[in-house]
């Protein structure tokens, strides 16, 4: 156990070494679509609110909590350009005859995609705020919304982890980096379930992102501690166990073909 | 590279002794799929000493290292490194360091922090990695590199790099899987200096090569692979003598065929311009080689045939190899002549 704790968190001085000569990719990328369409939606869609269907809350205040999810959404996986680029160089090899578990690579790679979105997402949430939006709840709604972010990056960059093995490509953060679209558009991130067509509807409410976005305005505008928020962390949860199995079934399968 | 007293930068007292001999193989295979990459290879390493391992790219070397380290699992056969089942992979681990045909090495990093953290996850602490670094950095010569990134470094500074990282934690039991690869002769002979150094400080150092003279002199034994299989092991001077040939080299004046008329029965083969080299034979039946040399200049004369120069040369591994094989190894840089393919 000390040796996966010692793993992850060598692994996670050494990501963000690389993050800081190149920060770019990790800590400014995310936050810009979601800071576009804060900004963007805002000024356009600002009457949406006052359909019938939509409820009380004005749309800069329904939007935030959602829209600040994209942050992981499109942000996600950045550190899965330096797993496929071990496994490419070889530098794997010399890592899996090392006496720290190869999970730590996994682990350590997952702490930093957690704690790189924080940047981004305070930064969203701040320019929300300038806008309009609501934190009814404080600093300590905030502060829940910024962790359902890093949550919801360390379950969506599982999959990612499970291509780069899988491919060896540094470019898989880029690649993969349209499946976010699908999970942002067809959430409540950004209009409420009310005002969608029926399919959208449907696919909406299956899509686990819309339960972390209810978590996520639940702490902003409604309790602090609902049982959406509840939701939330255990569908984030399930997320990240089923993603770091699809990674750790693509590095056995990796590991077995040498 | 600058020559130290100790390599074995932070061994802990635990792991300093190996049994004998410090790898053992038995029965050894791989397939992949169809192909059987290494087809039944049994060896002997005794402690604390060079084995290396000869072949041709291709021919099984590469394979074998990969099943001693547990990166690959043989499909039959079984195999005890420094006195552990190689399935048991803690233990191995904790007593191996390994280099790879390529540098295993991470071109966005500083060499300092490639060493900090391979020593960190290889178990030492903070103050322990940094002091293993620095003494490796300066053992191999890079410790006015060691803030530079990697990728910057040429072709033998990240071979010495990638060799410093396999002595993090002062393995009992090294595997260098092509070492030389790359160097120029000067980082060449300086990397065997490195090399001696460790056998006399009680590594026991597994090498694979395809470069003969490499093997000649650095190797306490030597084991010849060929298409999966070992053809052959024994010290370099008893292959030699099993296997190799001493060689006349005749600078005459007449032509290869005149000089073939002259010597019925004798292996001879062309080595240039008025140049060609008699195989002596190794069977003393024949006579010693002393009486062998002088019985060749006679029919030479004999025979009318002028000798400008003569030089005799012993058998070499080269010679060896090539009467094992049936073929040279071609590397680019010892690519080696024939000598009987004109016989």
């Amino acid at each position: 156990m000390r040796d996966l704790l010692t793993g992850t968190l060598l692994t996670f001085a050494r990501q963000a070494r690389q993050a800081a000569r190149d920060p770019g990719p990790f800590y400014v990328l995310p936050m810009l679509p979601a800071q576009l369409m804060t900004v963007v939606f805002i000024a356009l869609f600002e009457r949406i609110a006052t359909l019938d269907r939509f409820g009380d809350t004005g749309y800069a205040e329904f939007l935030v909590p959602g829209v600040v999810v994209l942050v992981a959404l499109l942000g996600a996986g950045a550190t899965s350009s330096s797993l496929a680029a071990d496994l490419r160089g070889g530098f794997f090899l010399r890592l899996r005859l090392l006496r720290s578990p190869i999970g730590a690579q996994l682990s350590g790679r997952l702490l930093f995609e957690a704690v790189r979105l924080l940047p981004g997402t305070a930064v969203v949430l701040a320019v929300g705020l300038a806008f309009g939006a609501q934190a009814r709840n404080g600093l300590a709604g905030i502060l829940v919304v910024m962790a359902l972010v890093a949550l919801l990056g360390v379950a969506f960059t599982g999959i990612f982890y499970a291509v780069a093995i899988r491919t060896r490509d540094p470019q898989t953060p880029f690649t993969l980096q349209p499946l976010g679209l699908p999970l942002a558009f067809l959430s409540t991130a950004l209009v409420p379930l009310a005002v969608m067509p029926q399919w959208a509807r449907t696919l909406a409410q299956l899509n686990p992102v819309t339960v972390v976005v209810d978590g996520s305005r639940e702490a902003m505008l409604g309790q602090l501690w609902s049982a959406e928020l509840g939701w939330s962390v255990a569908v984030l949860a399930a997320w990240t166990v089923l993603g770091v199995l699809l990674a750790r079934a693509a590095l056995a399968r990796d590991m077995a073909r040498s | 590279m600058t020559s130290t007293g100790s390599l074995v930068a932070g061994r802990p007292a635990a792991v300093r002794e190996v049994p004998d001999p410090a790898i053992e193989a038995t029965d050894l295979v791989k397939r992949y799929g169809d192909v059987v990459a290494v087809d039944g290879v049994s060896l002997r390493v005794p402690r604390a000493t060079i084995f290396a391992y000869l072949g041709r790219n291709g021919s099984g070397k590469t394979t074998t290292v990969r099943m001693l380290t547990m990166l690959s699992v043989p499909s039959a056969g079984t195999a005890r490194v420094a006195g552990y089942d190689v399935r048991d992979a803690a233990r191995v681990r904790a007593c191996i360091g390994v280099t790879m045909q390529e540098a295993a090495l991470d071109p966005a990093m500083t060499a300092v922090e490639h060493l900090r953290l391979v020593a960190g996850l290889s178990g030492l602490r903070s103050r322990q990695a940094r002091a293993v670094a620095a003494e490796l950095l300066d053992s191999f010569g890079l410790a006015e590199a060691a803030t530079r990134r990697i990728g910057t470094f040429s072709g033998g500074m990240q071979r010495r790099l990638d060799i410093a990282t396999a002595l993090i934690g002062g393995p009992p039991v090294l595997f260098l899987d092509e070492p030389t690869t790359g160097l120029d002769p000067q980082s060449r002979r300086a990397l065997w200096a490195h090399i001696r150094t460790l056998r006399q400080q009680g590594t026991t150092v597994f090498l694979t090569t395809q470069y003969l003279e490499e093997a000649d002199e650095l190797a306490d034994r030597v084991a010849v692979i060929d298409q999966g299989r070992v053809i052959a092991e024994d010290t370099p001077q008893g292959l030699k003598a099993r296997f190799g040939r001493t060689r006349m080299v005749l600078d005459h004046d007449g032509d290869l065929d005149r000089l073939r008329t002259a010597l019925p029965g004798r292996n001879v083969a062309g080595g240039g311009p008025g140049r060609s080299v008699v195989l002596l034979d190794p069977d003393t039946a024949s006579g010693s080689e002393g009486a062998q040399v002088l019985s060749v200049l006679e029919q030479v004369r004999a025979a009318g045939i002028e000798i400008g120069a003569l030089s005799v040369s012993p058998p070499s591994l080269e010679d060896a190899y090539l009467r094992l094989t049936g073929s040279a190894i071609t590397t680019g840089q010892d690519q080696l002549a024939d000598p009987e393919a004109g016989l």
